[in-house]
């Protein structure tokens, strides 16, 4: 049973991030084309946020 | 979108300021723009890629040098393109100078508003959401396109279009910054004491993923190669076909290739259920004894009442509990009667438990009742695979007697074309050992990255740093997994719809019945009703070109109100078309001519001469708002060349005109009045 509220948790948190990412990759295609460097940086802050320092338990 | 109107200054082969308005009637929504070649029609075309996006086509030459050269001559410095269109119920006009040409802004969009000019804050961005720049290409039609889609080498470029068309631009640029960054992860887990060996195994992960992406790349151009030789083979089985001598031997063929692939069907469903029989039924026939003393043991047990014994836990507890035994004897905790009382729970039935004998039985009597059933299933698997053997071998022998029959005929080059044919087969074969052996090293590698990986997490296990770097890398694979299955999804999806549009407009276009096939690996193919491939002429592949295109432009218009997040809408915008009719014949291109009004709101098509025969003019009469030639002027001299002249509605026009003030192109409207 919490196993199956964990996968529940984890699916919940993958879509959110999904879409954060998504949301971020829209930002970066109509306005700032180009800026790889840039966008990737936030990709890393975005899952650093995201996962937290402990980690996927 | 909808343009109204292409002005150019001093922009290429263009001097001065020119302007070109299109047709924005429905009913004639064609704009025909006549021209030569050198004149100047790619240049049209790139001014509206230019004015939009700021890129030109990869062909185009001397791509820095856009300011006319008599301008530049006469102290100008700088060019522009200026587009005038509507989108969504309100005007805008779009202009772009060259560097240094409007002071500091390159690009400006302006919504006119009531007579007013609304600049638009972001041009860059909104363009983008009226066309975006990757479906631009798949509009602006440069002539060359249509080569993408030829034949069926360029599996890449088709899937690049449907992904564009799909507008998954978002997501593929999400799944490469999820590589990257998860591999920024796993190399940023610290080696320390507790982690010695993490370096060296991210270092032989770095390897393999390399190796993998170097077999991968090899062996798609084999796999290309392949494509390749299959469509010659086609061609020279259709000659084949074809030629009166062969025909009955190749038809012989083909219907004993049929068979053949058939019999190799058979032979591999019966392979597996071989292997299920094993996976599944023998363990039916090994555990024979074991399962019949078992279940005996069981029954017996059963019915002596000892299994599950005839008391149960929850009434020895009772009696314990209540201090008294069923004989109504007193039970005092410590004394032989209460340990006697309680030794019994050893042997006490429970719930658990008698579900548990229950199952077992279950299992057991299955084992009993499919026993006698199994030993047949294996025969009957075995039995297919000797019979798709023999047929195997019998229709290989067929297909080599028919060979060596083609190899005989003494006469015309079919002996020739059999001999080239089975050469290319051979080719062929070889190529696909290759690619079979690529897959191997690639699925290699990835079984080894795997365990490298996971060896990585056991170093980890020891270090908290190291084992949170490693988690996020996980979480990037991850994600980026998730992302790959939903794009795939979406694309076989894409690829339904397109196959359905591209075989219906070829049903009304080309003069054969067949059936497209766009497979997974985005391969295409024509294939008649029994699948086999057909050889395509040149015109066919054309037709192919365009039919596709006028796919994609269908299903960006379908799409252009989708919901959903991670993709990009599609759009309407016109569809403009170099020279679409090359290798069409005058059958085709009369066909072809009548059904290209249909492929979008509006069309530009862009033609020389040798294009506009009877059949097409005829079929486009009707349609055609607006009419424009391109006319070349020099300032030589004419000399001894002659007048080169066109008719238009009644109206001479000189299209290459000498002694002129500057060496470039104007544009007239010839437009029926």
């Amino acid at each position: 049973m919490s196993d199956t509220k964990d996968d529940n948790l984890h699916a919940q948190r993958d879509d959110r991030v999904i879409e954060e990412i998504i949301e971020l990759q829209r930002e970066f295609y109509f306005e700032k084309k180009g800026r790889q460097t840039e966008r990737r940086q936030r990709l890393r802050q975005l899952i650093e946020r995201s996962i937290g320092s402990e980690g996927d338990k | 979108m909808w343009i109204e109107r292409l002005t150019l200054k001093d922009f290429r082969c263009f001097y001065g300021e020119h302007s070109l308005t299109f047709s924005t009637d429905e009913s004639r929504n064609v704009t025909l723009i006549h021209a030569e070649n050198g004149v100047g029609k790619t240049t049209l075309l790139n001014a509206l890629l230019w004015c939009f996006y700021g890129k030109l086509t990869e062909k185009f030459e001397r791509r820095d040098d856009l300011v006319n050269l008599d301008a530049r001559e006469a102290g100008r410095t700088s060019a522009f393109v200026e587009v005038l269109f509507s989108h969504n119920n309100n005007r805008y006009r779009a202009r772009r100078h060259t560097k240094g040409g409007a002071g500091d802004r390159e690009f400006v969009v302006m919504r006119l508003d009531a007579g007013s000019n609304v600049p638009v804050s972001n041009p860059d961005m909104f363009i983008n959401s009226v066309i975006p720049e990757d479906m631009a290409g798949h509009f602006l039609f440069d002539g060359e396109h249509a080569e993408v889609f030829l034949g069926e080498e360029n599996r890449a470029g088709i899937r690049e279009a449907v992904q564009d068309i799909l507008g998954c631009s978002l997501v593929r640029t999400a799944i490469q910054d999820l590589t990257e960054t998860a591999t920024h992860f796993r190399r940023q887990a610290p080696t320390s004491r507790a982690t010695a060996g993490l370096e060296e195994t991210n270092r032989r992960i770095d390897a393999l993923v390399e190796q993998a992406a170097e077999a991968e790349k090899a062996r798609d151009a084999l796999d290309a190669d392949v494509q390749h030789v299959e469509q010659r083979i086609a061609d020279i089985e259709a000659q084949l076909r074809n030629s009166t001598a062969a025909k009955q031997l190749q038809a012989q063929r083909d219907k004993a290739t049929a068979q053949l692939e058939s019999a190799r069907r058979r032979k591999r469903e019966a392979n597996d259920a071989v292997l299920k029989w094993f996976s599944e039924d023998g363990r039916y026939l090994v555990s024979t004894r074991l399962s019949e003393l078992a279940l005996e043991s069981l029954d017996q047990k059963e019915m002596k009442g000892r299994l599950p014994a005839p008391y149960n836990e929850e009434l020895v507890h009772d009696l314990l509990e209540a201090h008294r035994c069923i004989c109504q004897r007193e039970l005092t905790v410590g004394t032989p009667p209460y340990e006697a009382v309680q030794s019994l729970l050893q042997k006490a039935a429970n719930a658990t438990l008698r579900d548990r004998i229950k199952k077992v039985q279950t299992v057991l009597n299955q084992f009993k009742r499919e026993r006698p059933k199994a030993p047949g299933r294996l025969e009957d698997a075995n039995r297919r695979v000797l019979q798709a053997d023999s047929d195997i071998a019998t229709l290989e022998r067929d297909i080599e007697d028919v060979s060596i029959k083609l190899r005989g005929i003494d006469f015309d080059d079919i002996a020739e074309r059999e001999k080239r044919r089975n050469e290319l087969r051979r080719e062929a074969n070889l190529k696909r050992e290759s690619i079979g052996s690529f897959n191997h090293r690639i699925d290699q590698a990835g079984r080894e990255i795997e365990s490298l990986k996971r060896e990585l997490e056991q170093l980890a296990r020891n270090d908290k740093e190291a084992r949170t770097f490693l988690v996020r890398s996980n979480f990037c694979e991850r994600l980026k997994g998730r992302l790959e299955r939903e794009l795939k999804e979406d694309e076989r999806a894409a690829r339904g719809v397109l196959r359905t549009s591209i075989e219906r407009i070829l049903a009304k276009t080309s003069r054969k019945h067949f059936r497209l096939r766009l497979s997974e690996d985005y391969s295409v193919s024509l294939v008649n009703e029994a699948g086999t491939p057909l050889a395509k002429s040149g015109g066919e592949n054309q037709l192919l070109g365009l039919a596709f295109t006028a796919a994609l432009v269908e299903f960006a218009k379908l799409r252009q109100n989708a919901e959903g997040h991670k993709l990009l809408r599609g759009t309407i915008a016109p569809l403009v078309l170099d020279s679409p009719f090359g290798q069409l014949d005058e059958d085709y291109r009369g066909t072809t001519a009548s059904y290209v009004p249909q492929m979008a709101g509006q069309v530009v098509m862009l033609l020389s001469r040798s294009q506009c025969s009877p059949p097409v003019m005829d079929a486009l009469k009707d349609r055609v708002g607006e009419e424009y030639v391109i006319v070349r002027h020099n300032k030589d001299k004419r000399e001894s060349r002659p007048p080169e002249t066109r008719q238009f509605h009644g109206r001479t026009i000189e299209t290459a005109r000498f002694g002129a003030d500057f060496d470039g192109s104007t544009l007239e409207q010839v437009t029926q009045l």
